[in-house]
This record gives structure tokens, C-alpha cells and sequence, in this order.
């Protein structure tokens, strides 16, 4: 048992750090055979094939044909190109190769891996260039074999064996019993083709019967001498019979097969439209294709909804994806945030503030303000990643905003729930005296983030510089908020500077509403209502107008 | 029967930091048809694709729409490569209401390694993920087409020949708008244009005609990208 080692692959991936691709995926190939399980190195040997396509690539663009051949020789076996790969290498080989040259390559890159039917066909071409002798002559059942019926090859063939001396055209009465037996094999050929897949094992019954298999065998150890006439005969009446066979075919093939114009595809008037022979199509694009046209868009407030969670969890996802631990980085990386700010609390305070335990009072004030500030900064970007969904029909800039702020809630409520959870656990903290206007406060401090980040974006619309003065602003917010204190601690001349700012009332409420200990003297919801309908009206109104401004396209 | 009715629309974008008219009072009606759409200019070109998709509100008129309308497809924008395809997948089946399940059994079958559809797009090769967009636009049915790319792919023959077959299928008895991306595939496809010209609508019978304006008018190529910035969350805590 062969015992994979690391250093196979390190090995590999040296030679590639090297820049030397095809060395590195020599070996990796090397350590994929001693372990063919190995995901790593799969991996790893389709990142090389992509390195080599695309150097290839580039060759073929300074019109490098050398160097087009000699990375194309291994990118072209590969599934992932094999669409592309063989055309452009047998471009370059065209342009550098006598037929000769091509038809030697050729059959040498036979024996690395199952050669793609173009560069069969490409073989047959050149056969007939190419010097006549035994070796030829096997290479040309060769690729008869690959091939059935390439005509080019099989008459390509029938002169080489005729220059050699052998019969060069096969006998029509063998030909013509050929023939019978191979039409008995497909009956309505008229009407169906049958797969080619069934013809070429048809064919290859019929050598093994007939005892013409194994000749190319024989005539590829140069054994051509040994075989006699009669079996060379009859494996090229084999042959003929064979090609005459595809011939009944070729009108059905021409309308199916792959036009090389690949233009005549949606030519209406060429024999290669897609819809003049549709191929058969997968049950599930029959179904798809099938299915009834759903009219127009349903539940159109509902699907609104449906929308924006759609959208918020792209953002998510996204956001997410750019780090290999993202998905824990966006709940590890507001949980910090909160409990960054909490220290402050801590510093003022020492163990309470008025009467209210210092921990869950920072808590609240600390995810209330990120809730504020997220949803601010998200609307604010106005959609930020999420703009280019607005390509989608379904899609409002007004959805892509509320998606982007709606993380801040979600986040927010999640990291504070948490961390009061343990402060319960903890014994600093009873349960809630009203939870139901607790969270409405908090919900109030979400809407007044969005509509403050609506409207200044709005404003950023007009004038950029106003995201400087923001950052100036949502600092002043900040410290006004009652982030760290409440305004029954401060003189009264301060107090009511500060009562000014709605958050400040919003977070008193709620702590009101959290703590049996507290009851807020200054918090007025009265004012919160007014300033909350003046804002969301404000914002609205701001992205009706901004929905109609002149915008930037994608040009 | 319209699809898509423009009623005095007149729409202004932002082109280089000056406002330019695309639109002026227009009006016209987008029949069921397979049309080129062509413009005096590739940006009003584009401007017209977001007003059918909706990413643009007009100035002022009114845009009523009598059907599904598709994103511009050909546009790589709406498709982000960080998340997976499965991912994708359900994205869309929530915008456009489709059977979920059913897109991710057709396109599993369409694919060549339909284990990589729940990997990130990322991870793809560059012809899979073009592959994949396009696929993604045979899902949801729709009454328009928005088409703004290229439908086909000269070096993938045997994908372009699967597509285009369940694209015309998909399409039959729809509106489809193409630009003038492939001129070659236009002249196929279409038989008439809807040209913009002076900042109004109108359709041209004469498709090389409608070809032979947009190439006698100088095309602004110049390209003034929207500007994607984003604040950090980190940017600032307080």
C-alpha cells in the first residue's frame, strides 16, 4: 500500500510558487494516484489547470503558438476546458505544424488520455499527408476506430494501403453484406438517429465478429507484414461499410450536431437552428419550461416584506463570506462593541446609578445607541452592497435601505437579550417591570436611526460633505444620549440642554420601564411621539423626492 | 397589447457630474415583439434598461407596466460571487416567486458539476459563473426580456446551443428588448428597433437603418460608474 505524504504536495506547490506549472502538476498528478481520495490535492490540480488555461490563454492572444501547444497539450484533457482548450490548441497547431508534424503530435498525445473527437477528426485530415507506411496505416484504423465513419480517414487509408501494394478498394459484394448487417441493428433510422454511443458499439460487434478488431493492435507494433491480405482487406471493407453507414446518418447529424458557425444556432433559416431540431431537454427544464405563467406579482404587500428579509440576509451572507469565521464575527463583533462601552459606565459610576445596578444600565444604554447608530449607518449608505439589486425589477432603494438597517435591530436585540440574560443569572437584574413598552422604546430607537440615516443621506445626495459633518453630529448624539448617565444626576441648566435630544428620553423610558428602582422624572413620551413623526414623515418624504433625482448609470 | 407604456416621460441621469437628458415628454407604447433597442448613446441606452427595471423613476410622466418586467440580463451587478449558488438561488426565488427547488433541480441539471452549486460563486470558473447567470434568467417567466449581453458564447457552442434553445422556448409570445450588444445575434433575432433619438421613442421597421444611426452617432463610452461607497460599522463606535 502506497502511504500518501504531505511533502508530495508541498512539493507541488513549491514548484508552482516557482512558476513552474506544468512541473507542479506532474507531481501533484503523482501524489493524486497514490491517493486518489485526496480532496486537497484535486483541488489543487484544478487551480494549476486554471493557472495553465489562462497562461494559455494569454498566449494565444500575443500569438505565442509554441507556447499555445505546449500548455494546451495538458489543459485540453482536462473536463472543466475540454470545451474550449482543443480548438484553440489545434488553432496554433495549424499555424506552426506541417500535417505531418500535427499527425506525430497527435498520436503521441493519444497514448496521455482519450484524445478529444476535434483532434481525431484533425488526425483523419492530415493522414492523408502523411508518408505512407505500416505505421501510418495503423494509425489511420486507429482512428477510424475513435471516429467511425470519418470518410477523410477511411479514403486516406484506402490510398496508403493501395500505394503499399494492398487492395485499395474494398469489394462491393463484402461491403454490401456489411451493409445489411449493420442496418439490421437500427431499424426507423429514418426517422430517429440513434444514439452514436450505440452505433460505435454496433461497429465494434461487427470487427469482433468479422475478426478485424485487434488488427490496428498488431499494425501499431509495426507488425503490418504479418497481417494478411484477406484481413486487411476485409477490415477496410469493415471500414467503408462503416462510413457508408454514417453516411445514411449525416442528414439527421448535420441538424444535430453542434454547428461549428455557432452563429447558425439562432439562424431561423440555417439547417442548425436550435428550434428546427430541439434536442431533448432535462424533466426539470420540461417542467420549468412548461409551467404556467403566474400572472402578476402576488401578495405585493406581503412579498414587500419578504423582499427586504431576502435582501438583509444577502447582506448578511455577504458580509459573512469575507472572513472564514464571518458568520461569528457578526455576533462576536457587536457583543465586544456593547461590552466595550459598558466599561464606561463602570468608570463614572462604580456599582450604581441611581439606585440602578451599573451593568445592566450600561447594557441598555449601550445597545440602544448601537441600534440607533447601525441603523443609521446603513441607511445612511444608502443600501451600500446591496445597491446593485436594484437591477431587480422587484426591488426599491427604500428595501435595500431598511435591509441594511435591519441588521442593527436583529444584532442588537439578540447581543442585549443575551447579556441581560446573564445579568438575571447573575442576580443584578430582576425581570422587566414592562417588557412590552421596553421594547417598543427600543424599537422606537431603531425607527429614529433609520429615519436620521434616511434623511441624511439624503443630504450626502446633495452635498457629500455633509458625511464629515455627521461624524461630528452623531458623536454630539452620542454623549446626549444618556449613554452613561441619566439627566436626574445632572444640574438642571445641563438637563435641559440635553432633554433637548429625543434618545436621551427614549433610554430613560426604557430604563424605566426594565428597572423596578428607577421611575424617570424627565423622560416625556410625548415628545419621543412627536419627534418620531416628525422624523419617519421627514424620511419618507426625503427618499420620495431622492427616488426621482437624476442617477448615475452603468454605462 | 403593451407592456410597457410610457406616458410623457421625461427622465434626466447623472452623467459626469452634469445632468443630460435621455427622455424629454416621451410617450410610447413597447409591443409584443422582438426588438433592438438602440440608442444615440450607450449610457442612454442603459438609462432606458433601468427605467423598463425600474432602478430608475422618472422626472416626471408616468411608467405603467402590463407584465413581469426582467433584470437587465447580461448584467453582472445584480449577482454577487461571495455567496454560494444555492444562496442565489433562494435570493432570487424570493424576488421573482418561484418554485425554489424546481430552479435548483434544472439548474443542477443544466450544470456541469452540480455539486459545486452550493459552494461560493466565487470558487468557480469564470465560464461556469457566466453559465450560471444565465441559466438563472430562464427561471422566472416573464412578459419583457431585458437583454444587455451576450447571448452567444462563440467559444462554449454546446452550452450556447442548449441555452438559446430554452431561451426562444421561454421567450415565445414575450417582449424581448436587445441592445446592441451582439449586432450579429440582432440581426437574427429582430426584425425592428425601438430607437432613442432626440428624447423620444420610436420604432424603426428598417433594423439596419436603426443599426446605421447608432453607428453614424458618435457612442459615449465613457463610463461614470456609481459610486459604491459604504460606511464601515467600525468606522466610529460612539
Amino acid at each position: 500500500m502506497v502511504i500518501y505524504s504531505k511533502s508530495d504536495l508541498q512539493a507541488a506547490r513549491q514548484l508552482f510558487r516557482d512558476k513552474q506549472p506544468i512541473e507542479a502538476l506532474v507531481e501533484a498528478r503523482d501524489a493524486l494516484r497514490n491517493n486518489p481520495d485526496n480532496a486537497d490535492i484535486a483541488q489543487f490540480i484544478q487551480a494549476v489547470l486554471a493557472n495553465l488555461n489562462a497562461l494559455m490563454k494569454r498566449a494565444q492572444r500575443e500569438a505565442d503558438h509554441a507556447e499555445v501547444i505546449r500548455l494546451g497539450r495538458w489543459v485540453m484533457f482536462a473536463p472543466a476546458f475540454s470545451a474550449t482548450a482543443p480548438a484553440i490548441v489545434l488553432s496554433a497547431m495549424r499555424e506552426t505544424l506541417s500535417p505531418a508534424e500535427r499527425g506525430v503530435v497527435l498520436r503521441e498525445w493519444s497514448g496521455s488520455g482519450p484524445l478529444p473527437d476535434v483532434l481525431w477528426e484533425e488526425a483523419g485530415a492530415v493522414l492523408a499527408e502523411l508518408p505512407t507506411d505500416p505505421t501510418q496505416v495503423a494509425a489511420g484504423f486507429e482512428i477510424l476506430h475513435h471516429v467511425p465513419g470519418n470518410a477523410t480517414a477511411l479514403i486516406a487509408l484506402a490510398g496508403h494501403l493501395g500505394a503499399l501494394g494492398r487492395p485499395s478498394r474494398p469489394d462491393d459484394s463484402q461491403v454490401a453484406g456489411l451493409l445489411q448487417q449493420l442496418q439490421g441493428r437500427w431499424p426507423g433510422l429514418e426517422n430517429t438517429p440513434p444514439d452514436v454511443v450505440d452505433r460505435k458499439t454496433g461497429y465494434d460487434t461487427i470487427r469482433v465478429e468479422l475478426g478485424t478488431a485487434d488488427l490496428r493492435h498488431r499494425m501499431a507494433r509495426s507488425n503490418f507484414v504479418a497481417a494478411s491480405d484477406d484481413l486487411i482487406t476485409l477490415a477496410l471493407s469493415v471500414e467503408h461499410a462503416v462510413a457508408r453507414m454514417e453516411g445514411l446518418f449525416q442528414p439527421i447529424m448535420d441538424a444535430t450536431v453542434p454547428a461549428e458557425d455557432v452563429w447558425a444556432l439562432a439562424d431561423p433559416n440555417s439547417v442548425h437552428y436550435v428550434m428546427r431540431n430541439p434536442a431533448p431537454l432535462s424533466p426539470a427544464a420540461q417542467q420549468l419550461l412548461a409551467a404556467p405563467h403566474p400572472g402578476q406579482w402576488r401578495n405585493r404587500h406581503f412579498a414587500r416584506v419578504r423582499v427586504i428579509l431576502s435582501l438583509w440576509l444577502r447582506a448578511i451572507n455577504f458580509e459573512a463570506s469575507q472572513d472564514r469565521i464571518g458568520y461569528l464575527w457578526l455576533v462576536l463583533d457587536p457583543l465586544i462593541h456593547v461590552l466595550i462601552i459598558c466599561i464606561v459606565p463602570f468608570l463614572l459610576h462604580a456599582d450604581q446609578v441611581s439606585d440602578m445596578n451599573t451593568f445592566p444600565f450600561a447594557i441598555i444604554g449601550a445597545c440602544f445607541w448601537m441600534t440607533f447608530r447601525a441603523a443609521a449607518t446603513g441607511a445612511l449608505a444608502g443600501g451600500g452592497v446591496l445597491k446593485s439589486q436594484l437591477e431587480h425589477p422587484a426591488v426599491r432603494r427604500f428595501d435595500i435601505m431598511v435591509a441594511r438597517g435591519f441588521s442593527a435591530i436583529v444584532v442588537y436585540f439578540f447581543v442585549g437579550l443575551f447579556l441581560l440574560f446573564v445579568n438575571t443569572f447573575m442576580g443584578l437584574s430582576g425581570f422587566p417591570v414592562n417588557l412590552p413598552l421596553f421594547l417598543v422604546c427600543f424599537m422606537t430607537m431603531w425607527i429614529l436611526g433609520m429615519a436620521y440615516g434616511i434623511i441624511l443621506h439624503s443630504l450626502v445626495l446633495r452635498y457629500p460633505g455633509v458625511r464629515r459633518i455627521n461624524g461630528f453630529l452623531i458623536r454630539a448624539i452620542a454623549f446626549t444620549s444618556g449613554l452613561f448617565y441619566v439627566t436626574e444626576q445632572l444640574p438642571d441648566d445641563v438637563a435641559r440642554l440635553i432633554l433637548w435630544n429625543p434618545l436621551v428620553h427614549v433610554n430613560q423610558l426604557a430604563r424605566s420601564y426594565w428597572f423596578y428602582e428607577y421611575n424617570t422624572r424627565d423622560g416625556d413620551p410625548i415628545y419621543v411621539i412627536w419627534w418620531l413623526l416628525a422624523m419617519v414623515v421627514l424620511a419618507l418624504s426625503c427618499n420620495v423626492v431622492d427616488e426621482h433625482r437624476p442617477e448615475s448609470v452603468r454605462a | 397589447v403593451t407592456v410597457i407604456t410610457l406616458d410623457t416621460v421625461s427622465l434626466d441621469i447623472n452623467f459626469g457630474g452634469r445632468r443630460q437628458s435621455v427622455l424629454r415628454h416621451a410617450s410610447y407604447a413597447v409591443p409584443v415583439a422582438r426588438m433592438a433597442l438602440i440608442g444615440e448613446s450607450r449610457s442612454n441606452v442603459v438609462a432606458l434598461l433601468d427605467l423598463f427595471s425600474r432602478r430608475l423613476i422618472p422626472q416626471s410622466g408616468q411608467v405603467r407596466f402590463g407584465g413581469r418586467v426582467s433584470w437587465p440580463i447580461g448584467h453582472t451587478a445584480p449577482f454577487s460571487v461571495a455567496i454560494t449558488g444555492t444562496q442565489a438561488v433562494s435570493h432570487l426565488a424570493t424576488l421573482y416567486d418561484f418554485d425554489r427547488e424546481l430552479a435548483l433541480a434544472f439548474l443542477r441539471a443544466e450544470m456541469d458539476e452540480p455539486e459545486q452549486i452550493s459552494r461560493a460563486i466565487a470558487s468557480w470558473p469564470r465560464l461556469r459563473q457566466t453559465r450560471f447567470m444565465m441559466l438563472l434568467a430562464l427561471i422566472p417567466q416573464f412578459d419583457v426580456y431585458l437583454v444587455d449581453g451576450n447571448l452567444v458564447m462563440t467559444e462554449d457552442i454546446a452550452f450556447t446551443r442548449r441555452f438559446l434553445q430554452m431561451f426562444l422556448t421561454r421567450t415565445r409570445g414575450c417582449t424581448l428588448l436587445i441592445t446592441a450588444r451582439q449586432v450579429r445575434l440582432l440581426r437574427l433575432m429582430c426584425t425592428e428597433a425601438v430607437v432613442l433619438r432626440d428624447g423620444k421613442l420610436e420604432t424603426m421597421q428598417d433594423l439596419e437603418a436603426a443599426l446605421a444611426l447608432s453607428n453614424r452617432v458618435p457612442t459615449v463610452q465613457t463610463a461614470d460608474f456609481q459610486r459604491d461607497d459604504d460606511l464601515s460599522d467600525n468606522d466610529f463606535m460612539f
